[in-house]
């Protein structure tokens, strides 16, 4: 009766290990299925890639090719160019107009100019004829004055000689001033 | 011969255990995935990656066209900016322009224009330009200087509206430098000039 017992638990021990075997192999054919699914999408997935790839190139070249082809690009590009450069241009524009009064109203017309020499480096070189060293003098002082020295400053006598012409004595000085270089920029309109 | 014994391997009690199939698929599964589906993985990755590259580029590229109409369209709406520009900074640094328009200036405040000297004129092609006869906007371009010296002689008030009508020219005109020379009959003005071309570049 023992014996009877013991056949029927090994038997069903045997059972049990030949599903667990049986088992064990449906998991390994399992994933076997599933990398060789996975290697399928993966074998699609680039196929349509690829595709595309090619889809997008295609469009990308002709984009590019029609971009380089449009003339009024061309134009636009000119004309960016143009608008830029006037704008700086404009930006860094000096206005002369102003200098002349500017210079007259300062030395209140005391002097004769025989010459002016000036440029957008802001030295100015003048020369002045007055009668006298007196008025020489008297010249000068009007830089001393804040009224007066706020567009013309620092101003160098180069050189102060006295000559007699038509029998009348002239006093020539050679002067180098400093030009305020906001005298000549104005707010463009 | 040969297949009788695959066949008898195949048939025999060995092959026949479940757990020695599964250690072979397993192994099989294995391999397959090393050297097939890893390659093919990372294949697949770049392929991806480049597609997403160039689908950026495509997308920059139809954002880049979509702004260039809408430019285009911009500039065919502002054409009278851009006759303003075209005076300001014209396309040609065509130099009897210049002569004609510093002579108007001058003749208008009424001086006398005694000399005009433009430097720089054998940079530029100023008439008969036949790569520009097909797409007049072709080519580079650059921002190209001609430096105009003029003497006159007048007045300090005559040369004061000369200046001011160089301030107010539609083209824009620098004054670089001056001097102011008096002698017995008339004051001199000898000045320096900068007007500005957007030209072909020359250097290219």
């Amino acid at each position: 009766m023992a014996e009877i017992n013991l056949l029927e638990t090994q038997g069903r021990l045997n059972a049990v290990k030949e599903q667990g075997k049986r088992w064990l192999l449906r998991i390994a054919t399992l994933i076997f299925v599933v990398a060789l699914g996975v290697y399928g999408y993966l074998f699609f997935s680039d196929r349509s890639s690829q595709k595309q790839i090619r889809e997008n190139r295609a469009v990308i070249l002709q984009a590019q090719s029609d971009l380089e082809n449009n003339r009024q690009r061309s134009e636009l590009i000119t004309r960016q160019g143009q608008l830029k450069s006037a704008n700086k241009l404009l930006g860094e524009h000096l206005f002369w107009s102003g200098l002349l009064p500017e210079l007259a109203r300062v030395t209140l017309t005391s002097a004769q100019y025989s010459s002016i020499e000036t440029g957008t480096e802001g030295d100015m070189f003048v020369t002045v004829t007055v009668p006298t060293y007196t008025d020489a003098e008297k010249f000068l002082q009007v830089f001393d004055l804040p009224e007066y020295n706020q567009q013309f400053s620092n101003v160098r006598v180069l050189a102060l000689s006295q000559t007699q012409k038509d029998n009348v004595l002239q006093t020539s000085m050679r002067l180098q001033l400093i030009l305020n270089p906001n005298l000549l920029r104005r707010q463009i309109q | 011969m040969q297949s009788n014994s695959l066949s008898t391997i195949a048939n025999s009690q060995q092959m026949q255990n479940p757990i020695l199939q599964a250690i072979l698929l397993l192994a099989f599964t294995g391999l397959f995935g090393w050297f097939i589906l890893a390659p093919k993985f990372t294949a697949n990755d770049v392929t991806r990656t480049e597609l997403a590259e160039l689908k950026t580029q495509r997308q920059n590229l139809e954002a880049d066209q979509v702004e260039l109409n809408r430019l285009i369209a911009q500039m065919q709406t502002a054409q009278d900016d851009i006759r303003l520009v075209d005076e300001a900074v014209p396309l040609s640094s065509r130099p009897t322009k210049i002569a004609v328009l510093i002579e108007a200036y001058a003749r208008n405040s009424a001086l006398t224009l005694k000399q005009l000297n433009i430097d720089g004129l054998d940079e530029h092609i100023s008439a008969g330009n036949k790569d520009l006869a097909d797409n007049q906007f072709g080519g580079n371009r650059a921002l190209a200087t001609i430096n105009v010296t003029a003497n006159v002689s007048g007045n300090i008030e005559q040369f004061r509206n000369f200046l001011q009508l160089l301030e107010q020219s539609g083209r824009i005109i620098d004054v670089d430098s001056m001097i102011v020379s008096s002698d017995e009959e008339a004051i001199q003005f000898n000045i320096r000039l900068k007007t500005y071309a957007y030209e072909l570049n020359t250097s290219l």
